[in-house]
């Protein structure tokens, strides 16, 4: 009886051998598939992707992915952080819709290309992955790196007050009235800040219209509208635009400083919402060249360097071009 | 204990099979990278290569080789890719090898013979067995040229196809209908068009005869739809070729075929797994 187990068990081990797929060699090499006359060894799919423009570009993503996966592993506190903004977008949409918002997450998650919640979990975590990669550079080298983004994106501390308006197009006599009013008492004594937290329908109305430091990465046009991020990003030190149509409303403008010692000040904390880690998308190949990395085959470094050295051209170039 | 120790043992294996690729690539323990916590093997880049663009890269490659077995006119093939690079140097703004090298390949040829010339070997191969099969196809896929005429009311479609009994005749309703006309050209059941219109595809593919369909089609929005139907004949070979090629349902069903006439396997589970996910009918 006891046999007749043990072979019954050796049966079932066959069944699942016969179920995974039998490796199949040809002198020695794996044959991946085959039709008729011809077969397809593991080394021609290995030669034609990791050749190819598209394998090239694989191969540093692979290897920086691993880089950052080893010397960044994740910690429970991304875990957290992770399981914090899933549970906040799942309550969005449960305030948002209800019954439905199960349907609808799913839907906005299979268009951002996530297959699930976890997966869109996954994704935060490796981004607090790659931002702690980041960070260790900036941090230790704030000066030249903060020197850069201060000639690169000419950010500045800015402060605003929106009159909402159910159609900036087409305002209301009140909405009209209470525009007129923040006009006139800006011409008075009163300051834009007090202003800001007596009059302005934005949310910064709390902070006196504080909206802290801006450059082209904050992207303000997804929040205030495309002519309010351009006068953010020009407007003088000191100065107060006129009313602006934007996103919900009409806004006035104030640029509260772009002196480099204030900002510099303000960003010496580096976290994750520091403009430092995204203003500059070449930065990831810097911070790459910092890492004594040591190479087995010719192919792979040359692939490796030509692509870091090809980005990191570009960078120079657009600095020149910058000044 | 022993039992158990089998039962882990099965269990092992079991999880071998489902979550690894079982093909290995030569030196597959060769450390390419290391340093800095680093230590990538060939083999660990094979099987993310494998994970990334595996299953399109076996295809590719499969098809291409039945490709090279099947279109034996090589100058046929060049004047084709000669075409194709023509388009690309058309919408190219500052010439093909700028735009090849702005897309990462090294130089124009390079972006030929890597994208331009499978794309056209694949093409080529698709549309060989759309030919050889032609009358199949347009019948299995509901292939139909036709224009038609949109009015709200089914009387109106009804002196429509009452008065419009010549081409001429169509025609001119069709001119005088303005933005409620149009030539629809060549469609497929896979095509994008009104769902009850998409039902009377089998019918209008079976007509014989040019001409207008004989009842009015009540559309999904409650309006009507006066249909002539050209081409019965199928003259216009190259374009309904080409409209069963742009029909990515017909064009799977076609790389199935020659899939299957060359006997395609795959020895690897996980492989085989995610080129069925493309299509189930790439294997059986």
């Amino acid at each position: 009886m006891k046999q007749k187990r043990l072979v019954g068990l050796a049966l079932a081990s066959l069944l699942v051998l016969s179920g995974c797929s039998s490796a199949v060699k040809d002198n020695g090499k794996y044959v991946v598939a085959s039709i008729d006359g011809q077969k397809i060894y593991a080394d021609d799919i290995y030669k034609n992707l990791s050749t190819s423009t598209e394998g090239k570009k694989n191969l540093f993503t692979y290897v920086l992915d691993q880089l950052i996966r080893e010397n960044f592993p994740v910690t429970s506190d991304m875990k957290e952080n992770a399981s914090n903004i899933a549970s906040n977008l799942e309550n969005n949409y449960k305030n948002q819709y209800g019954d439905d918002a199960d349907a609808q997450l799913e839907s906005a998650l299979t268009q951002s290309g996530y297959k699930d919640i976890d997966a869109f979990k996954d994704s935060i975590v490796q981004s607090l992955q790659y931002s702690e990669f980041l960070k260790k550079y900036v941090k230790a080298n704030f000066d030249e790196v903060f020197d850069d983004y201060y000639k690169m994106e000419a950010p500045r501390k800015m402060s605003l007050i929106k009159v909402t308006m159910s159609d900036p197009a087409n305002p209301t006599d009140e909405e009209k009235a209470k525009l007129e009013e923040i006009q006139s008492l800006l011409k008075t004594d009163k300051s834009f800040e007090d202003i800001a937290s007596q009059y302005s329908d934005d949310t910064t109305k709390s902070a006196k219209g504080n909206i802290g430091i801006v450059d082209s990465t904050a992207k303000l046009k997804n929040i205030y509208g495309e002519e309010v991020e351009k006068a953010a990003l020009t407007l003088e030190q000191g100065k107060i635009t006129a009313p602006i149509q934007g996103t919900g409303g009409y806004y006035i403008l104030k640029c509260t400083t772009t002196d480099k010692e204030t900002i510099k000040k303000e960003l010496k904390t580096i976290d994750v919402d520091s403009p430092l880690l995204v203003y500059d998308t070449y930065l990831v190949y810097l911070v790459f060249n910092t890492y004594d990395i040591k190479y087995g085959d010719d192919s792979v470094k040359e692939t490796i360097q030509k692509i870091v050295d090809e980005n990191l051209k570009t960078r120079t170039d657009l600095r020149k071009e910058k000044s | 204990m022993k039992k158990l120790l089998m039962l882990l043992l099965c269990g092992g294996l079991l999880a071998a099979c489902s979550s690894n690729y079982s093909v290995k690539v030569s030196d597959s323990d060769k450390v390419i990278v290391s340093g800095s916590e680093l230590n990538i093997t060939k083999q660990d880049y094979f099987d993310y290569l494998l994970k990334t663009s595996g299953a399109n890269e076996v295809l590719d490659e499969v098809l291409l080789s039945i490709a090279d077995k099947e279109l034996t006119d090589q100058k046929a093939i060049d004047k084709q890719v000669k075409e194709e690079e023509k388009t690309y140097e058309q919408y190219a703004d500052g010439g093909l090898d700028k735009y090849a090298k702005s897309l990462g390949y090294s130089s124009k040829d390079d972006f030929v013979n890597e994208k331009i010339v499978p794309v056209v070997k694949l093409n080529m191969l698709t549309k060989k067995y759309i030919e050889e099969n032609l009358e199949t196809m347009i019948s299995e896929y509901q292939v139909v040229s036709f224009k038609k005429i949109v009015v709200d009311k089914e009387s109106a479609a009804l002196a429509i196809i009452k008065e419009a009994t010549t081409k001429e005749a169509f025609d001119k309703k069709l001119k005088e209908a303005g933005t409620n006309g149009e030539d629809a050209g060549i469609v497929t059941k896979n095509s994008s068009l009104d769902d009850n219109l998409k039902k009377k595809l089998k019918d209008l593919s079976k007509l014989d005869k040019d001409g207008v369909y004989s009842e009015a089609i009540k559309l999904s929005d409650d309006k009507y739809a006066v249909v002539y139907v050209y081409d019965t004949d199928h003259k216009n070979k190259d374009d309904l070729i080409e409209a069963l090629a742009n029909d990515s349902n017909a064009k799977e069903d076609v790389e199935a075929k020659y899939l299957k006439k060359y006997h395609f396997t795959v020895n690897d589970d996980k492989l085989a797994k995610e080129i069925k996910n493309i299509s189930d009918q790439y294997l059986e």
